[in-house]
């Protein structure tokens, strides 16, 4: 895979931070819409205020009303006062446009505002006011310095940042905590799922809320209910196996006793023997099968912090006697100290098998190595003979020696991948070399 | 067969007058396991069915044993033996054994749980049966006794079990734990066989599997203390060794030594 997880944000953080910027983009919004209301306000008061200003002209200069005649002399008093206003830098601002010919301060951009209303900037201030035609050609116009953002206005935008300050701050903060919340609920439910890895098919999480987590939960349960139906049914049928041969095993059994007791001391009798003992090795291998079936299907159900040196002991104490007795053939060990979290009795088992096979194949007189060491991240158990070494290397175990090597091995392997562990068997020195290797960890991260 | 006739005869006289109660389902086996009882000695038994009739029985009548199956119908074996156990009966302290298919680590661990002296997986032969029923009955009687249950005297020699030591004709031996431990088990069965299985689950009670080389591991630590006996044997009756012989195909036996000085 190319990409890797790299996204490491926690979901409150990443919450308060979207909440936030969200709430900033629609204040900022918001802001926008009521600044442009306001400078329309301020406009159209600008505007009335020259509407009412003309009224009054036409009442000074009757020009201007319906004396045509004095149209004339109305326009050119106008255009003095206008002249007048802009050299004072008046908050009124009156041109003329006589019969199409524009005079000096006759605005090139006019806007219209609303209907009967213009604006129009001129010196870098913006005004609003009115045009009003005289009928040949000649225009008024009459307008108002548009007012610049009032106390009040500025008060309240003062406080406005102030309030969206705290708003955005709100959020950041009940959007964290909803995270929070959230966060943990997940965390809660990984553990489980942690759990249910190590093999505790039974944890469930309690469904408190029906909310999307909270159905989430149930499908979870629902899930590992059906995981266990399926776990418990494999286990029935299993025991059921087992009853189903064992009951006519100990049948056949009870039978060649019974026979060889008849029998007495004859040729007879040692043929049933032999025909019981071959019985005890169908039992035996029946017996690894279900045992392998037993630590496959369960988890590691005693998890608890071991001593892994110890652990190889136990396993040399079943071999070392019989290895010296009968086969003069040495254990040697160099076991570094090393604990994990596991199950002791099963990484007995696993090197209880190893050391068997070792033993099988080791000559007379030979030496079996066996070693721990003790890395940061794991345990590493290697078991060395001086056997023929392995011939073929094949993953799949010999499935034709029941009971001997390859239940051993599958055996070994159940219980490496049990803990998460890796095992392998290789050409080494002088014999086969198998190395198990079970990661280390601590408490934390299996409970 | 001398010996095994011995044995039998052993065997009659520690069984005789027991009773025992059966809980089998399949007729076959039930009869061939009441038959080997009753052969050995046993006078009085009951062979149930089901889980239920076992209860009732054993509210009822005072059993020396109890023989349990666990795959039987209605009441299984395990819950049957733990209501036993809680009624009070006259049956609730006999000393009870499984015998089953379900052979895996955790369910012997539920049999021993629910109030269970022994575990025992089928098939299992009549001697294997016969000797752990013994040394079940035997281990209670012992307890009776505190003080017989930590010191065995078997003339010249004695193991004592709180000291972890034992010594021959007032020598004392120097054992492995493991030793110790053997030689104490066939010392509470003395004059009885003790099956290789039992000395497994007793003297390697701390492995919970039996490796498949367990046979020869236990022969090897029988053999080094069978040498450690002899050694300090001295003029022990010629007849009288080796102090711990095979008998039957698969059992092993500390000989009685009472009669001994």
């Amino acid at each position: 895979m190319e990409r890797t997880l790299s996204r490491k944000v926690p979901i409150p953080i990443l919450a308060a931070l979207t909440m936030a910027l969200a709430t900033t983009l629609a204040v900022a919004l918001v802001t926008l819409v009521l600044w442009r209301i306001d400078t329309t306000a301020r406009e159209l008061r600008a505007a009335e205020n020259a509407e009412r200003e003309y009224a009054e002209l036409v009442e000074k200069l009757p020009g201007l009303g319906e004396d045509r005649e004095m149209a004339g002399l109305a326009l050119a008093a106008l255009g003095d006062l206008g002249a007048v206003a802009r050299e004072n830098g008046q908050a009124r601002y009156i041109a003329v446009n006589r019969a199409a010919a524009q005079e000096a301060g006759w605005p090139s951009d006019l806007d219209p505002l609303a209907p009967g209303y213009v604006r129009f900037r001129k010196g870098g201030e913006a005004y609003a006011g009115v045009v009003r035609g005289l009928g040949d050609d000649s225009e008024v116009l009459v307008a108002y310095r548009v007012a610049s953002i009032g106390p009040l206005t500025q008060a309240f935008w003062r406080w406005g940042a102030a309030i969206v300050a705290v708003i955005v701050a709100i959020t950041g903060l009940v959007a964290w905590i909803t995270g929070a919340a959230i966060s943990r609920r997940i965390a809660r439910l990984n553990a489980l799922c942690e759990r249910v890895g190590e093999g505790e098919v039974t944890a469930r999480h309690p469904v408190t809320t029906n909310d999307e987590l909270g159905t989430l939960a149930t499908h979870m349960n629902a899930m590992l209910d059906e995981l266990q139906r399926r776990l418990e049914a494999l286990r029935d049928t299993a025991d059921g196996l087992a009853h189903d041969l064992r009951t006519p095993l100990a049948r056949v059994q009870a039978r060649l006793s019974r026979l060889e007791d008849l029998l007495g001391d004859t040729r007879s009798a040692a043929e049933v023997r032999l025909a019981s003992e071959e019985l005890a090795r169908l039992m035996e291998a029946f017996n690894a099968l279900l045992e392998l079936r037993e630590i496959e299907t369960q988890g590691v159900f005693s998890v608890q912090p071991f001593d892994v040196a110890k652990a190889i002991e136990d396993a040399i104490e079943l071999y070392e006697a019989v290895a010296e007795e009968e086969r003069d053939v040495r254990i040697v060990r160099e076991l570094g100290e090393c604990r994990t979290m596991g199950s002791a009795s099963l990484v007995v088992r696993a090197v209880a098998n190893l050391l068997d096979n070792a033993l099988k194949v080791s000559p007379e007189g030979a030496t079996i190595r066996v070693t721990l060491a003790c890395r940061e991240d794991a345990a590493v158990i290697r078991v060395a003979d001086e056997g023929p070494g392995v011939v073929t290397l094949s993953d799949q175990p010999q499935r034709s020696t029941l009971g001997g090597h390859g239940i051993g091995l599958r055996i070994v392997r159940a219980v490496t991948r049990q803990h998460g562990g890796s095992f392998s068997l290789a050409n080494g020195e002088k014999g086969a070399l198998a190395e198990l290797v079970l990661p280390r960890r601590t408490y934390r991260q299996v409970s | 067969m001398t010996s095994d006739d011995a044995l039998d005869e052993r065997l009659r006289s520690l069984f005789a007058g027991c009773s025992a109660l059966v809980l089998e389902d399949e007729a076959e086996l039930a009869g061939s396991l009441a038959s080997a009882l009753s052969r050995h000695g046993f006078a009085d038994m009951d062979v149930v069915s089901s889980g239920t009739a076992a209860l009732t029985q054993a509210r009822e009548k005072a059993y020396d044993v109890l023989i349990l199956d666990r795959q039987v119908p209605g009441l299984d074996g395990v819950s049957a033996l733990e209501r036993i156990r809680e009624s009070g009966g006259p049956s609730a302290d006999a000393p009870a054994l499984f015998l089953t298919a379900l052979g895996t680590e955790r369910q012997k661990v539920e049999g021993l749980a629910a109030g269970g002296d022994d575990y025992i997986v089928k098939p299992v032969s009549d001697t294997e049966l016969l000797a752990r029923v013994a040394a079940m009955i035997r281990r209670r009687a012992r307890w009776a006794t505190p003080e017989q249950a930590e010191r065995i005297e078997n003339g010249p020699l004695l193991i004592d079990s709180r000291a972890m030591s034992a010594q021959l004709f007032g020598q004392p031996l120097d054992l492995t734990p493991r030793e110790q431990a053997i030689l104490q088990v066939l010392g509470e069965s003395t004059g009885l066989p003790v099956t290789r299985s039992m000395l497994w689950s007793r003297c390697w009670s701390d492995y919970n599997f039996m490796p498949s080389n367990a046979a020869n591991t236990i022969d090897v630590h029988v053999s080094r203390l069978r040498k450690k006996l002899e050694a300090a044997s001295g003029d022990l009756d010629e007849a009288l060794r080796p102090l711990i012989l095979s008998v039957r195909s698969q059992g092993l036996m500390l000989r009685d030594l009472s009669q001994q000085g």
